[in-house]
């Protein structure tokens, strides 16, 4: 316990990311430093550092205290944001933002693709009245939150990433920018918005958020699981977890009405022959090691022997060559074929596990080609292009997976894809956006008798495929 | 340096060990040759050949990540040049618009497809199947490896090992070098390197055993207090300075897994790990450092200029490092110099403090800039714009120069 408050305030200063303390005499750094265990003194010149990420407990100990500080971090001012939308908030939107606020202003909300994530956002910036930052995985993101956001608010807004550095009181950032820069901008603004929030604890993009003092921040996204498990930290980095609805909860009235597909084709003869030869050999290769794939360890084991050993190279090869089959069969390539003469009305993403698998299918049907490899301008035309029908097909692998608004698109096609929940929910996501009366189909494309079979039956463990 | 996705390390509790490949392991020295000959064979054809050489999928999740960091090695090796026929993304979305409006009017079939590949081939003299080939030839991947710089299968094992551990120290809190029985000269060119990549340490010497226990700690990227990627490609290029001293023994503190502030200890001592051979390089170092001797020498004084080796205890457990000592020929004064091509000023005015409450030692400190811009000054302080003129070094010196009261 301190017995009396310290004379002199302490000042609160933001350096490079963390916040620097000085004038505290030792009672107060030995109370600091069992509240804060982060808190450490800097050798090169003395300070004691703590993350930027603790302004907010740091700041609300000394109000509890009634310990005199000097905050010269902060260094933005409350004003007003005027909503130029007009827009009534759905109920799911209006609990949500009551929710999160309720929460102190810091919190996660979970809601599907489509549902207005990006309403919940400009209400929080308004609730807030601070200074706020969005910011999202990628570019495209990037320019359509800009878009969205000065039509919202009337007023010039920021924006960092992919050459711009232009920091406003409203302004977005990728996070490979706000980690980058987070010296420049990180005592800037009083609120942080993370859009798709579960891509925030990946090693270094955290960072963006351990070293900006906002005291207000708000996580958004469909999907807050990863498979690594890293998504426990959004808990420290935003808050927790306050408002989440499903897909089944809020379709017909604020999603397009949907329904699933199961198409299952069969390989050709020399096809079958060639996937059962490579996964006999494979079979024989983990039979003689005695292990399997789906074992503990069993997969990293595999790679690991696949690095030094001939014998299992091979067998690799042929896990490698069973999987391109998969992916690019003949009857698949039919089916696609089918089903784009099927839906020639109709706005289509032709979704895939890799890139090869995309300019194959590309070339094959002349359809234009979304990868991360397209250079912004041929992105810029490719969607605008899909938008108003002149180019109603689109081939992608991972990068329409999330965010990118296509709102017109109303079938999706998946030819390929990972096992993960997770993408095949942000892939049907993309095409649930309501749009004038769209009823949206997806359908998947399943080799019948092959692990195929056991990849879809996982990824399709969701609620929204029930 | 290879990127976090092709790091392999081994963590057990709070420890964790990079997996490099051991020096004439005949397995990885296999596994490299191999990978080796793909890369000269493809000398001629698209990058894309290697890829799909190397089991047919080097852009898939699956690939062994050993080889996918050998390749990456390898691949910094390759001149690439455009693919000479290339289809324009403008041309490529026309094509792709008229046979969408095909396919609208129910009019596209492979027939109707041919017909319109052909017509579009012609305008780049090719034929359907060039043009197809040519039709994504601007995305990466497409390009023609026209050299290779070929090395032995034991180099490039050396040579991801290297990068394999600044792939590590990327994530590092901190970097530790460890000199038991470094000589001066070791500890000058770490010195010299982290200077010039403008790295922050601190220098913990025992000076009673004669230099010889010497440990310098650098900041990491993943530190408190200088959490940026360029800090950390800073660390990593200099780490080949640290891991050519033999006698070395470097740990580090890195933020590891899944929970943030996981500690754990890299040592590298004793092993039978090589990395490439850099002992007869110079380390890299600010031009000033380099080209004031060679200046000094064309110039006519009654000082000798030579590398100076020592590790000067200063202030309150501090040490210095100067680059210089200067030595008069007819008196025996001398003055140590260092010459300061990037400083910050709270460091600086800490470091004029500490060596002015150390009489003994002669010192002077030459900084890039002005005291006007700087907003200080000191008598032991020179300044210089662009490079240090031996003139006003000498006039420095005169001023700051002393007679050493033993020898």
């Amino acid at each position: 316990m301190i017995n009396a408050p310290a004379i002199d305030p302490v000042l609160v200063r933001f350096v490079c990311g963390t916040l620097t303390l000085g004038g505290m005499g030792p009672p107060l750094i030995e109370e600091l430093a069992t509240r804060f265990s982060e808190m450490r003194v800097d050798p090169k010149d003395g300070a004691w550092r703590l993350p930027a990420i603790r302004y907010r407990q740091l700041i609300e100990f000394f109000v509890a205290k009634g310990i005199a500080f000097l905050d010269q971090a902060r260094a933005y001012n409350r004003r007003n944001f005027n909503l130029a939308d007009d827009r009534t908030p759905f109920e799911h939107q209006s609990e949500a933002i009551a929710s999160w606020w309720n929460s102190g202003g810091r919190g996660l909300v979970v809601l599907p693709t489509g549902t207005g994530k990006s309403l919940v956002a400009n209400l929080a910036i308004q609730k807030t009245g601070r200074p706020s930052l969005v910011v999202c995985p990628t570019i495209d993101l990037m320019h359509q939150w800009h878009i969205q956001l000065s039509k919202t608010f009337g007023e010039e807004v920021g924006l960092a990433g992919g050459g711009f550095l232009d920091w406003r009181e409203i302004t977005v950032s990728t996070y490979d920018s706000a980690y980058l820069h987070v010296e420049k901008w990180g005592n800037r603004f009083g609120l942080i918005v993370f859009d798709e929030a579960h891509h925030l604890p990946g090693p270094t993009t955290q960072l963006a958020a351990r070293g900006a003092i906002a005291p207000f921040r708000l996580g958004l996204t469909a999907t807050p699981e990863r498979e690594d498990g890293s998504h426990v930290v959004m808990a420290d980095l935003i808050g927790p977890l306050v408002y989440e609805r499903g897909i089944h909860e809020l379709s017909g009235e604020h999603l397009a009405d949907y329904q699933t597909n199961l198409v299952w084709v069969d390989l050709s003869g020399e096809e079958r022959q060639q996937y059962d030869y490579e996964a006999c050999l494979l079979k024989d290769y983990l039979a003689t090691k005695g292990y399997s794939l789906g074992s503990s360890g069993g997969w990293n084991r595999f790679i690991r022997e696949s690095s030094r050993s001939p014998e299992a190279r091979r067998a690799f090869k042929s896990f490698l060559v069973q999987r391109r089959i998969l992916q690019q069969c003949e009857a698949k390539m039919q089916a696609v074929e089918d089903l784009l003469e099927r839906h020639h009305k109709d706005r289509v993403l032709l979704f895939t596990a890799d890139n090869a698998t995309v300019y194959k299918v590309a070339k094959r049907f002349l359809v234009p080609a979304l990868t991360h490899h397209t250079k912004p301008a041929e992105r810029k035309e490719i969607l605008q292009a899909f938008h108003d029908g002149r180019l109603p097909v689109l081939a992608t692998s991972r990068v329409l997976n999330e965010g990118v608004d296509v709102p017109s698109a109303g079938v999706a096609i998946v030819l390929s894809g990972s096992g993960t929940v997770r993408e095949h929910v942000q892939r049907l996501g993309r095409i649930l956006r309501k749009h004038e009366g769209k009823n949206a189909v997806l359908h998947e494309l399943v080799v019948r008798g092959t692990k195929e079979e056991f990849v879809s039956r996982r990824r399709r463990n969701h609620d929204a495929y029930q | 340096m290879l990127t976090s996705d092709l790091v392999r390390a081994t963590v057990y509790k709070a420890s964790l060990r990079p997996s490099f490949l051991a020096e004439g392991d005949s397995a990885w020295l296999q596994s490299a040759e191999e990978l080796l000959e793909m890369f000269r064979r493809a000398v001629g054809s698209p990058i894309a050949f290697i890829r799909d050489e190397m089991v047919e999928a080097i852009e898939g999740e699956d690939l062994p990540v050993v080889w996918k960091g050998l390749a990456r090695v390898l691949e910094a090796r390759c001149h690439l040049v455009p693919a000479e026929k290339q289809v324009t993304w403008q041309a490529r979305l026309d094509l792709f618009a008229r046979a969408a409006i095909l396919r609208q009017n129910s009019g596209f079939d492979a027939e109707k497809r041919a017909e319109l590949v052909s017509m579009e081939s012609a305008q780049i003299g090719a034929n359907s199947l060039e043009f197809l080939e040519a039709l994504y030839a601007d995305v990466p991947g497409h390009e023609t490896i026209s050299a290779f710089e070929d090395i032995s299968a034991g180099r490039l094992l050396e040579e991801y090992n290297l990068a394999l551990a600044q792939g590590v120290v990327l994530r590092s809190e901190w970097l530790e070098v460890e000199l038991q029985k470094g000589s001066t000269r070791q500890i000058r060119n770490l010195i010299t390197a982290a200077k010039f990549h403008q790295l922050h340490w601190d220098l913990t010497a025992d000076i009673d055993q004669t230099e010889k226990n010497i440990r310098i700690r650098f900041d990491g990227p993943m530190s408190l207090f200088d959490s940026t990627t360029k800090y950390g490609i800073r660390l990593a290029c200099f780490l080949p300075t640290a891991l050519a001293v033999e006698e070395a023994k470097i740990s580090a503190s890195l933020v590891w897994g899944k929970r943030p502030a996981r500690k754990v200890i890299w040592e590298h001592h004793g092993s039978k790990v090589s990395f490439p051979n850099r002992h007869r390089l110079a380390p890299p170092a600010h031009p000033e450092i380099k080209g004031l001797h060679k200046l000094w020498q064309s110039t006519e004084n009654d000082w000798e200029l030579d590398a100076c080796c020592q590790v000067l205890p200063f202030g309150d457990s501090q040490f210095w490092i100067p680059d210089y000592l200067l030595k008069n020929r007819s008196d025996g004064r001398k003055v140590f110099v260092e010459i300061l091509a990037d400083w910050k000023k709270d460091r600086l005015t800490k470091m004029i403090q500490g060596l002015s409450e150390s009489p003994e030692i002669p010192w002077l400190l030459v900084a890039k800039g002005s005291s006007k811009r700087a907003g200080f000054d000191h008598p032991g302080l020179g300044w210089y714009r662009s490079f240090p003129s031996p003139e006003k070094l000498l006039l420095w010196v005169e001023s700051r120069a002393i007679k050493p009261l033993h020898g």
